[in-house]
C-alpha cells in the first residue's frame, strides 16, 4: 500500500490512511484467510464488501452521513472511502463529556438515525460508540460545541438488509451490550436513544421493542433445541 | 491530478465554451482520431466526480466499452445500459460547452493535440459551477430530497459511481 499508513488491524480487515485522488482517504483492505479455501474466501469476501459498499450507499439515500466511497477493488480487496479527519468517536466523546445535557441530546440524536436506518431496513450488524463519529463541520479538531458536530455512522462490514424485527431487536441490544460495557453513564445514555428511535420509526416499531425484550431475556443467539 | 498509483496516470480536465466545431469533434471520437473523453458540462458537480470516474475505469482489470474514454462516460453514469450512458454524458452536435478529459499515461500526454483540434474558447475549470445543472444531476443520479438535504452532493454522487457495477441506483 503506497504512500498509506497502517493504522488499525481488526479481524477481519487493515485500515489504512492516506491520501487517494487528492482527498484524504481510509483503504479497508479485507486480508486472505489462510484457513479457508480460496475461492471461498473470496466469495465470502466479496459478499461482505458488496453489502458494507450498499449499506453506506442506502444510509446516503435516507439522509444518514456515512463515508463517501472512492473505489471498491474486489481484485485487491480493498474498499477506498472517505476519512473524516476532524473527528472523534462517540465513545470518546461520551468519555470526555461533562454536560448531561449534551449527552442526552447527541443521544437522542443517534437514536432517530438509527430508527431511520432501521426504518428503510438496514441492520448496522455492529453498533458500538467506537463505529459512529462526530466530525466538525468545519474542518477542525474542536468537539465541544455540539451545533459545530455532525454525526457519521462507520464501519458496515456486518451489514444486514433482511428487515426482521427480530434483527433489529439484536442490533438494539448489541448497542445496548457495547454501551454497558464501555461506559458508566450507559443508563442515561440508552434510553434516550430509544426515545429518539420511536420518535423516527414511528410505524411497527413496537414488534422490535417486543423482540428486543425477548432478545434481552435469552441474549444474542437464538437457541437452536429442536 | 493523479489517479491511483498503479495506474502511474494523471487526468486533465479542460471547460471550452463556444465551440462552433462540435459535429466534427463528435465525429472524430467516433473514429477514435480524438484521444479524449468530451463530457457535458451540465451533468458534472465537481471535477472530482470525474477523477472517481476515470480511476474506476484505470483499475478495472478489464472495459466494459470499447476505450478507455468511453468507459469514463460509461462509469460516470448510474445506469448500465451503455448506449444510453455514452448518450446521456457525451456531446450532441447542438452543445456548446465541453468538458475534455485526457490522460497522461507512464509519461506519455498527447492532450496538446487534441486541444488544437477544438475551435472555441477554454475557460477557468472554476467556471464549472456556472454550467452544471443541479436539478438535472440530481435527477440523473437519481438522488432524493431528503438524501440531497443532509449528504453533500459529491458524496452521493461519487459513492454511487463506484458501486454501479454491483448495486442498482
Amino acid at each position: 500500500m503506497e504512500g498509506f499508513e497502517l493504522i488499525k488491524q481488526g479481524a477481519e480487515a487493515k485500515l489504512y490512511k492516506g491520501i487517494y485522488l487528492g482527498k484524504p482517504t481510509l483503504a479497508k483492505e479485507r486480508f486472505v484467510k489462510e484457513y479457508r479455501h480460496e475461492s471461498l474466501d473470496s466469495f465470502l469476501t466479496k459478499e461482505r464488501m458488496k453489502a458494507e459498499s450498499r449499506a453506506i450507499v442506502r444510509c446516503k439515500a435516507c439522509g444518514i452521513r456515512t463515508p463517501a466511497l472512492y473505489l471498491v477493488d474486489f481484485k485487491r480487496r480493498i474498499i477506498f472511502m472517505e476519512y473524516f479527519e476532524h473527528s472523534i468517536t462517540l465513545k470518546d466523546f461520551i468519555e470526555s463529556c461533562s454536560s448531561p445535557q449534551v449527552l442526552e441530546s447527541i443521544s437522542f440524536e443517534v437514536g432517530k438515525m438509527l430508527g431511520a436506518m432501521h426504518e428503510s431496513n438496514i441492520m448496522h450488524g455492529d453498533l458500538t460508540s467506537s463505529n459512529i463519529l462526530l466530525v466538525n463541520r468545519d474542518d477542525v479538531q474542536k468537539f465541544d460545541d455540539v451545533s459545530e458536530l455532525y454525526l457519521v455512522f462507520i464501519d458496515f462490514g456486518l451489514a444486514q438488509f433482511d428487515g426482521s424485527a427480530e434483527d433489529k431487536g439484536v442490533d438494539l441490544y448489541v448497542l445496548e451490550r457495547a454501551l454497558n460495557s464501555t461506559h458508566s453513564v450507559a443508563n442515561k445514555i440508552f434510553p434516550k436513544i430509544i426515545e429518539g428511535y420511536r420518535e423516527s420509526y414511528t410505524v411497527g416499531c413496537k414488534e422490535i421493542f417486543s423482540k428486543y425484550e425477548e432478545v434481552r431475556a435469552r441474549g444474542r443467539k437464538r437457541t437452536m433445541v429442536g | 491530478m493523479n489517479l491511483d498509483l498503479r495506474t502511474n496516470a494523471q487526468l486533465q480536465i479542460k471547460i471550452y465554451r463556444n465551440i462552433k466545431n462540435v459535429k466534427n469533434l463528435k465525429q472524430k471520437l467516433i473514429s477514435g482520431e480524438l484521444k479524449c473523453c468530451m463530457i457535458k458540462p451540465s451533468l458534472i458537480y465537481d471535477p472530482f466526480q470525474i477523477a472517481v470516474a476515470a480511476n474506476k475505469a484505470l483499475a478495472s482489470a478489464k472495459l466494459i466499452t470499447k476505450t478507455i474514454f468511453s468507459e469514463i462516460l460509461f462509469n460516470l453514469s448510474v445506469s448500465k445500459h451503455i448506449t444510453r450512458s455514452l448518450q446521456t454524458f457525451g456531446i450532441d452536435d447542438n452543445d456548446e460547452n465541453i468538458l475534455v478529459v485526457t490522460i497522461s499515461q507512464n509519461g506519455e500526454d498527447n492532450s496538446e493535440s487534441v486541444y488544437s483540434q477544438i475551435d472555441g474558447e477554454e475557460v477557468e475549470l472554476s467556471q464549472l459551477k456556472n454550467l452544471s445543472d443541479l436539478d438535472n444531476i440530481k435527477n440523473v443520479y437519481k438522488i432524493s430530497e431528503k438524501e440531497s438535504l443532509t449528504i453533500p452532493l459529491i458524496d452521493s454522487i461519487v459513492s454511487r459511481i463506484a458501486t454501479k457495477d454491483f448495486l442498482s441506483h
